[in-house]
């Protein structure tokens, strides 16, 4: 056991994080936006709702989730983007 | 491990049940115990004082998945990229990098891994050592507000009941002692009237001194809910001295220069006076003070008014920074008629030297409007960590509080409490010893010869850090925590502890709201709870000292009945007969003896059973003198006449406060007719059941800019982490997105030096000096530059100020305002 303050190990990331979200698309524009979001490799429409479209995302990593997430949120036709759900585990093994 | 095809479908189904749900859509029903092996179970978030209900997914031990609890009425199943990082803040390093084993440093400044017993025999062995020949204050508890109630309320019963000793401080006092100041003042008791839900009918939200949207990321998605539903009618106003996120959302931005903001203050109490936006009917229930404390003079509305006649908008806009139209309209936007506002704020208020008057000035123009107590209005000071309201403030985790809302210096409060508590009256401390960083002091110079930090970094968050870093590796200094940080590497022995889900516990966050976190996997290897280590410590202690407590072993739901008293080594909650059966825990026994300490109480707990905290999403909010079960307690602590005619159907003469607390409501329904009061007891003459408008004449901070140091260093948090990053720096996602400390400064600064980002420049104060990366950016303001404090390995607080007369009247810390001279490096 090293008992200098520990150096922050990089982990390996071998397997694909999942995670749950819901896109809220401006008023008038969800056709668009859902039209959109079907096109992303890795996003999977689940349906619409009142307060938004859920989708579900897998990316290589966390951050690449990440920048699926703002990506999205940057669109012009979208107002918000919530995630709800994240499942990690192959990170923290 | 590999994820198979079905269980990976199994993932993806919750991940989209969970968005179809918040998405407002019918989804699929998910057991709790799913087919795919993960178990998900309550906690409350672990990072900050938001207190986001989080549902917990364990897969063969181990944290695997976190979500949103969709029934949480505080975060509604959403939370922010910390949230989602919990799972990873367990494992650091792939779970290598946890303390595991105690720890004791050797001569040679190694340390070794001793058993259990060795470390809690040689804690208690020096500490009583201390003790018979120093004095109880020869030892001393720093804790957090990151403890659990139970951990806290134990330091509390065996430092104050046991040892007797008030030298129990924590992390809090650099955090929200401002704002409990400001509450004390203003209505004699502290803590909010309302809750989160006033956001959601809010039409003025007036945020100062809070990063908000990084900080609070889930109470802020509730301002854009709010402003997003009601676009026209809602006015967002940000005052702020950086262009933070929160404040690019604004409707209005009031940049001010740095520790100018009780001039804007005062400015818009001006406004609010002088375009007659006075709720005069609500001034019945105030009174007018000079000045802050018992012994203010008293003056009228007239006499404030002409006190504000130096602070009109077109004065002071030279020395805010702020056109005085802007000031006007910030004050226009929160006094209209008709409409609701909600202030909040954090440590841009309550770290400063004038942290205290501060928060009395945005409370002054609430009771000069006449909004609050009603819904969409409050003066609602934000937390800053996860339980530093309920483990400190409510619990009394200070020098010179007790559990309850109680003051030390009162002898019937320490009656009450020693009563409780099973020790004698005369053990107990009769006056508080200091705060935080005195504390500190008195252990550089050898006041204090021993002392136990439990869950948080001082040699990294205390201003002028290095300078107490020294003194703890001097003294004897046991460390509980998770992982290695700056302050274990100055500690004498260290502790592994627990942490978050691998522990049961209360916490209570910045609504009155105290919720249950679940214990949901083991920690790893030797780690134990801190609630266990401070059982452990105070048992032999006590014996090592003779001093026996008589612990009341108490009914569970009904804690006042009185089963049986045994007398007992330690704390007694592990003698508890039916702990010792595993019919309840220890954490149940603590938390139900502090709930009688609060029955009857402003803080009122006394309904909150493990039941109810264990079946409600959101906990329970005190006021909460009912242990029916489905009795939760009040969104709001006080609601207005007219409230409460419309809501109840009724007005009484004892009403002619023109405040009733739902507290006394429910009682008086229950057939108990119960004090009312608005607020809490002042100390002034004639300010019974009246709040306090305070008439406060500016001041700036201790330190400001002059010519060998010309720019200001404010500091503070980013939204990829927490505090000091011992937790977050371990999540692979966050250190990459935000690795390094850097300094923000202002296009026009960097220009003059000559620098652009990524170049280093050179920081210097009075205390120390720093280089760091700039980041050019207009967040800055010309003059002032700004630093993050995650970073262990560039410490900023080796600059910050640590001398007694830069803190606030609570004796916060200022580490907004800092002189310091900007050199290329």
């Amino acid at each position: 056991m090293s008992l200098r303050r520990p150096v922050l190990q990089n982990q390996e990331v071998k397997h694909l994080p999942i995670s749950g979200a819901v896109v809220v698309p401006v008023p008038g524009r969800e056709e668009e936006v859902e039209r959109s979001l079907r096109s992303l490799p890795g996003v999977e429409v689940k349906g619409r709702g009142a307060k938004g479209i859920a989708v579900v995302m897998e990316g290589r990593t966390t951050k690449e989730l990440k920048k699926l997430s703002e990506r999205i949120e940057n669109w012009e036709d979208v107002v918000d983007f919530q995630l709800v759900y994240l499942n990690v585990e192959d990170e923290v093994e | 491990m590999e994820i198979s095809m079905s269980r990976r479908e199994f993932i993806k189904t919750s991940a989209a049940t969970a968005a179809m749900l918040a998405a407002g859509m019918s989804a699929p029903a998910m057991a709790a115990q799913g087919d795919g092996g993960i178990t998900f179970g309550r906690a409350q978030c672990r990072f900050c004082g938001t207190g986001c209900t989080v549902l917990v997914g364990v897969r063969d031990g181990k944290v695997v998945a976190v979500k949103g609890d969709a029934n949480s009425p505080i975060n509604f199943g959403r939370l922010c990229m910390k949230g989602y990082s919990l799972p990873h803040i367990m494992y650091g390093g792939g779970g290598k990098e946890r303390l595991t084993r105690p720890l004791v440093r050797q001569e040679d400044g190694t340390y070794k891994e001793v058993s259990w017993e060795e470390a809690l025999d040689l804690i208690a062995d020096t500490f009583v050592r201390y003790i018979e020949e120093y004095g109880p204050d020869s030892v001393a508890w720093y804790g957090s507000g990151q403890n659990t109630t139970q951990e806290a309320y134990a330091a509390n019963k065996l430092f104050k009941g046991i040892i007797g000793t008030a030298n129990v401080e924590g992390n809090p006092r650099l955090c929200m002692a401002s704002a409990v100041g400001g509450y004390l003042n203003t209505f004699g008791a502290d803590e909010p009237a309302g809750s989160y839900d006033d956001i959601d009918s809010a039409d003025t939200i007036f945020i100062i001194g809070s990063n908000m949207a990084e900080q609070h990321p889930m109470l802020f998605r509730r301002v854009i809910d709010r402003k997003s539903a009601y676009p026209d009618r809602v006015r967002v106003i940000v005052a702020d001295p950086r262009t933070t996120p929160t404040a690019r959302y604004a409707d209005l931005h009031l940049k001010f220069k740095p520790g100018t903001d009780m001039y804007l203050l005062n400015a818009m109490a001006y406004v609010i006076i002088e375009e007659d936006m006075v709720d005069y009917e609500h001034l019945k229930y105030c009174t007018f003070r000079v000045g802050l404390g018992p012994k203010g003079e008293e003056m009228d509305l007239d006499a404030f008014r002409e006190f504000l006649q130096d602070y009109a908008p077109e004065k002071v806009e030279d020395i805010t920074g702020v056109d005085a139209e802007d000031i006007r309209l910030a004050a226009r936007w929160f006094g209209r008629r008709g409409y609701t506002a909600l202030s909040m704020w954090t440590m841009g208020l309550n770290q400063r030297t004038q942290g205290v008057e501060l928060n009395c000035q945005v409370h002054n123009l609430h009771l000069l409007t006449g909004k609050i107590g009603k819904p969409g209005c409050d003066s609602l000071s934000l937390t800053g960590q996860p339980n530093a309201c309920g483990g400190t403030r409510e619990q009394g985790g200070l020098t010179h509080i007790l559990p309850g809302h109680r003051a030390l210096v009162n002898p019937q409060h320490r009656r009450e409490v020693a009563e409780v508590w099973g020790v004698p009256f005369e053990q107990m401390p009769t006056k508080p010893t200091g705060p935080a960083v005195d504390m500190f002091m008195r252990l550089e110079k050898g006041d204090i010869k021993a002392i136990w930090i439990n869950t948080t970094n001082p040699a990294q968050s205390l201003p002028n850090c290095d300078r107490y870093a020294e003194a703890m590796k001097k003294a004897f200094t046991v460390v509980s925590d998770i992982y290695w940080n700056r302050t274990t590497e100055v500690a004498t022995v260290v502790l592994p502890s627990a942490m978050w889900v691998e522990k049961e516990g209360v916490m209570g966050q910045t609504d009155r709201r105290s919720q249950f976190i679940e214990k949901l996997v083991e920690p790893p290897e030797d780690a134990r709870p801190d609630f266990w280590q401070i059982n452990e410590v105070a048992r032999r202690i006590s014996e090592k000292l003779g001093r026996k407590v008589r612990y009341a072993i108490r009914d569970r739901k009904e804690p006042l009945k009185i089963l049986d008293t045994i007398e007992v080594y330690g704390l007694g909650f592990y003698d508890d007969p039916r702990v010792k059966r595993g019919e309840m825990t220890p954490e149940e026994a603590a938390w139900n003896e502090y709930r009688v300490l609060t029955r009857g109480r402003d803080v009122d707990l006394y309904g909150a059973t493990y039941e109810k905290l264990k079946a409600h999403a959101g906990g329970v909010q005190w006021p909460c003198p009912s242990t029916e079960f489905e009795n939760r307690g009040s969104n709001k602590r006080y609601i207005s006449r007219d409230y409460a005619i419309r809501v109840f159907g009724r007005d009484k003469k004892r009403y002619a406060t023109g405040y009733v607390t739902l507290y006394d409501q429910h009682m008086e329904e229950l057939g108990y007719p119960g004090p009312i009061n608005y607020y809490g007891e002042h100390k002034l003459k004639n300010t019974k059941d009246k709040a306090v408008i305070r008439a406060l004449t500016p001041t700036l901070d201790y330190e400001m800019p002059d010519e060998s140091y010309p720019f200001v260093l404010n500091t503070g948090r980013v939204i990829e982490h927490w505090h000091t990053g011992t937790m977050t720096m371990r999540v692979r996602l966050l250190r990459e997105l935000n690795p390094a400390a850097y300094v923000e400064i202002h296009p026009s600064d960097a220009r003059k030096l000559g620098v652009k980002s990524g170049e280093k420049i050179k920081l210097i104060s009075p205390r120390g000096s720093i280089v760091l990366p700039a980041w050019v950016t207009e967040r800055a303001q010309p003059g002032m530059v700004f630093v993050p404090w995650f970073d262990e390995n560039r410490l900023i607080n080796d600059l910050t100020i640590d001398v007694p007369e830069s803190w606030s009247k609570a004796a916060e810390p200022d580490y907004k305002v800092c002189k310091i001279k900007v050199a290329r490096a």
